[in-house]
């Protein structure tokens, strides 16, 4: 485990448990990124109104999506 | 043949076919005016600008978005609700069924503004909440009583099932704070935004974060996104959090990272009518006014927004030359680039830049 990145979750009340978990999530979205490609290309708008909301993150938006989709997308 | 067809009739068509640009989503600052003074804040917010927008003029200038086809109008100051007219103001956003979103400090909300509140179906009422505690939130703001008045106003809002968010600047006065505004905000179905204070208005540059925290803030956000569901908290961090990082998963509200949006599809009004890509830009963005031109004119323009519009890879500048990413990524967020380094397309407070430069073994 990468020592520095333990220090540094250290600051914020993080575990190394967490870290590690934490970073297995980028290889879980990494192989999510061709269904959000596809998602992208094909959802266009829809999909940019994700990233457009000021003040109140998309939370609408992305229940909109069942479970599973989001799981896909990498989106939680 | 029906491909084609598909496209040429959704938006990514439009932008592929017509390379015509549309403001779907706008930023009003409906006045300057603030009954607070908070220290991180970026336009210098106190006192109202000289000739501010009338009620009429910003009801012209809904419809006119309506018109170019705008779907999300997010109105803050200032402190919005400081104008007597904010809710004629809201209501014609809604009377174009266009999203709404306000941005306040809470101050003024009681429970007769909730009730008009209510009756506009906003899509988003986002309450500052910049500590875990009164100490460091109201040190931030510089009024006492401020975070039992924000804490108030959160659980008053979603009493009223109105969908909340808390929006949280970070520098190093509330950075430690995160963890216990977190606990604050665990399952309340409160959205939390972060982002990150830039030396701007009357921001002290001192107070900004260091890369490691920025680092370990983005540590923070990918570990919640990893312990909560979306349903417990729903967390992101703002545009200025990201960009391909090569340890860390995507923290930012976008979910994939396309550079910075504004003149893109954002655009930012001033109360005196000041046209900007992103309202977070300094002045010297402001590329023309309602109060002379139709906002068509303006957003039709050849010039404007150029930087984002007509960026090319060679536009570049400090770390981001030779970035695998640059051409997708535009240098990141302009605001924070600007505003840190004096150059476009240079924003330092990159995850893939931190991680680089060694912080990351």
């Amino acid at each position: 485990m990468n020592k520095n990145l333990d220090e540094m979750g250290q600051t914020l009340g993080m575990t190394k448990d967490d870290v590690t978990r934490t970073l297995k999530m980028k290889k879980r979205q990494s192989l999510s990124i061709i269904p959000v490609v596809a998602f992208t290309f094909l959802g266009g708008a829809s999909f940019d109104t994700l990233g457009t909301c000021y003040g109140g993150i998309c939370q609408r938006d992305f229940k909109r999506l069942p479970r599973w989709l989001r799981w896909l997308l990498g989106l939680r | 043949m029906c491909f084609l067809f598909y496209f040429s009739t959704n938006k990514i068509g439009e932008k592929m076919f017509k390379k015509k640009y549309l403001p779907y989503a706008a930023l009003f600052e409906i006045t300057l005016k603030c009954n607070m003074r908070c220290i991180h804040c970026g336009s210098s917010a106190g006192t109202q600008r000289l000739k501010e927008l009338p009620t009429n003029e910003w009801a012209r200038v809904i419809k006119e978005f309506s018109e170019l086809g705008c779907e999300s109008i997010t109105l803050l100051g200032g402190e919005p609700f400081i104008r007597q007219d904010w809710f004629e103001i809201s209501k014609t956003v809604r009377d174009y069924n266009i999203d709404l979103t306000i941005i306040s400090n809470g101050l003024l909300i009681d429970e007769k503004t909730i009730s008009h509140l209510r009756k506009l179906d906003p899509y988003a009422i986002a309450i500052s909440l910049d500590g875990g505690s009164p100490e460091t939130h109201d040190e931030i703001r510089q009024v006492r009583g401020s975070f039992e008045k924000a804490t108030k106003v959160i659980s008053m809002l979603k009493d009223a099932n109105i969908n909340t968010s808390a929006i949280t600047t970070l520098s190093k006065t509330n950075f430690k704070d995160l963890p216990k505004i977190r606990s604050l905000l665990l399952n309340k179905n409160v959205a939390w935004q972060i982002q990150i204070a830039c030396p701007v208005g009357r921001f002290p540059k001192e107070l900004m974060l260091s890369k490691e925290e920025f680092y370990s803030a983005s540590l923070f956000i990918a570990n919640s996104m990893e312990k909560y569901s979306i349903e417990e908290l729903p967390i992101a961090g703002a545009h200025s959090f990201g960009y391909y990082s090569s340890v860390l998963p995507n923290i930012n509200i976008t979910p994939v990272w396309r550079g910075c949006p504004a003149g893109m599809y954002l655009v930012g009004i001033q109360s005196n009518g000041g046209v900007k890509g992103c309202l977070s830009l300094s002045d010297e963005f402001v590329e023309g006014n309602v109060m002379n031109k139709s906002l068509s004119e303006i957003w039709e323009s050849d010039s404007f927004a150029s930087y984002n519009r007509k960026f090319k890879k060679d536009d570049l500048n400090g770390e981001c030359i030779g970035c695998k990413y640059g051409k997708k990524c535009k240098g990141g967020c302009m605001s924070v680039s600007t505003s840190v380094t004096g150059k476009k397309h240079s924003d330092p407070f990159c995850l893939r830049l931190i991680e680089k430069s060694g912080i990351i073994d």
